[in-house]
């Protein structure tokens, strides 16, 4: 059968759609004066915001994701910054969602501009699959006036890597049979997971490319990196079984802010906490959920990040002595003593409050 | 340091305080007994960053002294080693024998000196260099068996979390004559007030303590049961029991106790009287289908019947139904069956009394026979 030749078999389909320079197409979509400039979304250069998203326009000038503002603007003294403006970008992203569903259930948002759709069993081929991923880039098109990547394999690790090689407005599918040899010529750092650290590693081995990697016995990457060891090995052989989860549950619940001057005070510190101590309480009230583990991110002036966290025997309901816990973390921290330009406060290990209720104690 | 000494009396000692000892090992030093020898004894001592406990046993003493060990290593060598005396020595860097029978060991620990400083436990008058009074020692008296009681039936309901002081402790509220104990976790809460004919005080006082200390105090009367009273004085910071020759030191919990009258329901006017053995057992079956997690089973009051009935979408449903004498209105309420099995287990009476008001508000729990504790429990959302 030729669809089985070239097609999937018995394996997955799994698509990975990754919007172009989202919020800065949004930007351009919305407002056509922006269409064909370079556009940066994000901090104002003259404050220490960064980069959220930079159109392709601006890209050319050597502009990224996460560079500092300022740069942004040395580097093209014409790049037009825009505030960032998520409600647009969530309404759009509902809208993208919804064209997902016509084509599958199995649809799992990574991002907002970044989504997994599992089609196995939807199509028989290839070729099919192909002809749904562009049908969808189609809608995106003249439904929503923005352009959209699409990867197309037998796993999510594929379909990711294949739409980041497509970019921008591309679509590139992977058969099953060519996985091996697809990956094989590409840089370690293509993988999950294999990011500055790992990437730097195995580099001073001399391990460049995914083929490379592949080569290198079991055992030696479990003794160098232990369980996670194995995980490189699956990944570079092109296996990943990891499912398309449509309902992915959220797994931590954080607020962090960066500051426009730095925090040089605990009294500062503390005051630059309440805020985002509110929107979590708020946040944990409105989804009825308790935590196990709370924890605090320090960035200090020198871009040193650490994080402090405390897990507690049982999940716990937010209330007063949230605050004090934060305290009793920074305590573990420099603050005071070291500059601070970002914090960050977060919980994770999320449970559904239990209904039990609470005995009615007037507030104090 | 020399000594010998017997073996049930070191073990009973050491049985009591090595409780005492940090788990969670945060201080090293901290998971080993102090040991000192003098006079006609041997005074253990154990401490974590909370609470602290003093005991001691007669001893032979040959060479006064002091050493610490491990806690754990001890308590276990004494419960395997035979009824005979013990023979223990301490030499300078602080190597330990302990020799029972034909059974020999030879422990490291660790010198004295390097042990925390313990909180001050001192209790008798405390005299200037002239030797006159400047601190006359005149401690609370406590009965005994009654604290003992009184804490079985508060205890419990603190919240082994140890984020929240207020939910985590044992709220005293002493006047004169009378002794008043209140926990709560957030969702439930225990008061009981007994007369305390020994309490002599000035003026009303309250005091958080923290659970684990109130525990251990419990644990200390029921091993003393000669005891007639307790000694509590407080010290600053620090609260300090004496029963016999055990002295138990804790902190007082930071954090304001919460208003807890507030929460004690005055108009439940569904009420009803029930055998509690019946109802705990009838709890005990309908419970066995309750979801892990929440344990929740329903309880309706219903004309001459209590209805309790636990549904489980994955196992099924369970209830049974329990003659009661009432006529209604009728009301149905969610429960965690935990809770309600935990009250009754602390009630004594064979009849008591629940009354409720709506299904989400706090319902009450007491013997019809005492007026003096009461237990309430939020119910569960339906």
């Amino acid at each position: 059968m030729a669809s089985e030749q070239q097609g999937f078999g018995s394996e997955r389909s799994i698509l990975h759609i990754d919007m172009d320079a989202f919020f800065a197409a949004v930007e351009q979509r919305d407002r056509p004066e922006l269409r064909g400039r370079p556009v940066v979304v994000g901090g104002r250069p003259e404050s220490r915001g960064v980069v959220a998203a930079a159109s392709y326009e601006a890209r050319r000038f050597g502009i990224y994701s996460a560079m500092p503002s300022a740069r942004a603007a040395r580097l093209c003294p014409s790049v037009v910054f825009l505030p960032l403006r998520m409600e647009r970008y969530v309404e759009i992203s509902a809208r993208l969602r919804r064209i997902f569903l016509c084509y599958t259930p199995l649809v799992e948002p990574v991002a907002l501009d970044e989504c997994y759709l599992d089609v196995t069993g939807q199509v028989d081929s290839l070729t099919a699959a192909q002809a749904v991923a562009a049908e969808i880039k189609g809608r995106i098109r003249t439904e929503l006036n923005l352009t959209a990547s699409a990867g197309i394999g037998p796993s999510k690790l594929i379909a990711k890597i294949a739409s980041g090689m497509s970019k921008p407005d591309g679509l590139l599918a992977v058969p099953p049979k060519k996985v091996q040899a697809f990956l094989d010529v590409l840089p370690i750092r293509k993988l999950w997971g294999i990011g500055p650290k790992t990437g730097g590693n195995l580099e001073r081995l001399g391990i460049k490319s995914i083929a490379e990697l592949r080569q290198l016995p079991l055992t030696q990457l479990v003794s160098r990196f232990g369980k996670y060891g194995y995980r490189i090995h699956e990944l570079a052989h092109g296996r990943d079984s990891s499912p398309v989860r449509p309902h992915r549950e959220r797994k931590q619940i954080s607020r962090e802010r960066t500051f426009p001057t730095d925090l040089l005070s605990r009294e500062l510190v503390q005051l630059a906490l309440e805020p985002l101590l509110r929107d979590l309480e708020k946040k944990l009230r409105q989804r009825r959920l308790q935590f196990r583990t709370l924890f605090i991110k320090v960035r200090y002036s020198d871009f040193t990040t650490i994080t402090r966290s405390i897990t507690f025997q049982e999940a716990v309901e937010v209330g007063s002595f949230l605050r004090s816990q934060v305290m009793k973390l920074l305590d573990r921290t420099e603050a005071g003593t070291r500059g601070i330009r970002l914090l960050g406060v977060g919980v994770t290990e999320l449970e559904n409050c239990r209904p039990q209720l609470d005995l009615p104690f007037p507030a104090t | 340091m020399e000594l010998t000494v017997d073996r049930a009396n070191f073990l009973n000692v050491v049985s009591l305080v090595q409780s005492i000892v940090d788990r969670r090992n945060t201080m090293p030093a901290l998971t080993n007994l102090h040991l000192e020898a003098m006079g006609d004894e041997l005074c253990l001592r154990a401490m974590d960053l909370q609470i602290a406990m003093e005991a001691r046993c007669p001893a032979k003493v040959v060479t006064p002294g002091k050493t610490t060990v491990s806690a754990r290593k001890l308590f276990s060598i004494l419960k395997e080693l035979p009824v005979l005396p013990v023979a223990f020595r301490a030499d300078q860097e602080d190597w330990i024998s302990l020799s029972c029978g034909n059974a020999d060991f030879k422990l490291a620990g660790l010198p004295a000196d390097r042990y925390p400083a313990f909180p001050e436990m001192d209790y008798g008058d405390v005299a200037n260099a002239e030797g006159a009074v400047v601190r006359e020692y005149k401690p609370l008296r406590i009965e005994s068996s009654t604290l003992h009681s009184m804490l079985k039936k508060t205890v419990f309901v603190a919240s082994k979390e140890e984020g929240r002081a207020a939910f985590s402790g044992v709220y005293w509220i002493l006047t004169s004559g009378t002794l008043q104990l209140v926990t709560t976790d957030g969702h439930r809460l225990a008061h009981i007030r007994r007369p305390m004919e020994s309490l002599e005080i000035a003026e009303k006082q309250t005091l958080l303590l923290p659970r684990r200390a109130m525990a251990e105090l419990e644990r200390i009367i029921d091993t003393h049961k000669d005891a007639k009273s307790v000694e509590m004085f407080q010290n600053g910071q620090q609260v300090v029991f004496r029963l016999n020759s055990v002295v138990l030191s804790c902190s007082l919990l930071e954090g304001r106790f919460p208003n807890y009258e507030m929460v004690i329901p005055k108009d439940n006017d569904k009420s009803v009287q029930v055998s509690r053995d019946a109802l705990r057992q009838a709890i005990r079956r309908t419970s066995l289908l309750a979801d892990d997690q929440f344990r929740g089973i329903q309880l309706a009051l219903l004309k001459d019947k209590i209805l309790l009935t636990c549904r489980n979408k994955e196992l099924g449903h369970a209830r049974e139904e329990i003659a009661i004498n009432f006529q209604g209105p009728e009301i149905e309420v969610v429960f965690n069956s935990s809770y309600v099995l935990e009250f009754l287990s602390s009630l004594e009476g064979e009849e008591i009394e629940l009354s409720f008001k709506t299904p989400t508000s706090a319902s009450l729990l007491k013997d019809l026979e005492d007026d003096g504790y009461q237990c309430i429990l939020m119910p569960m959302k339906i």
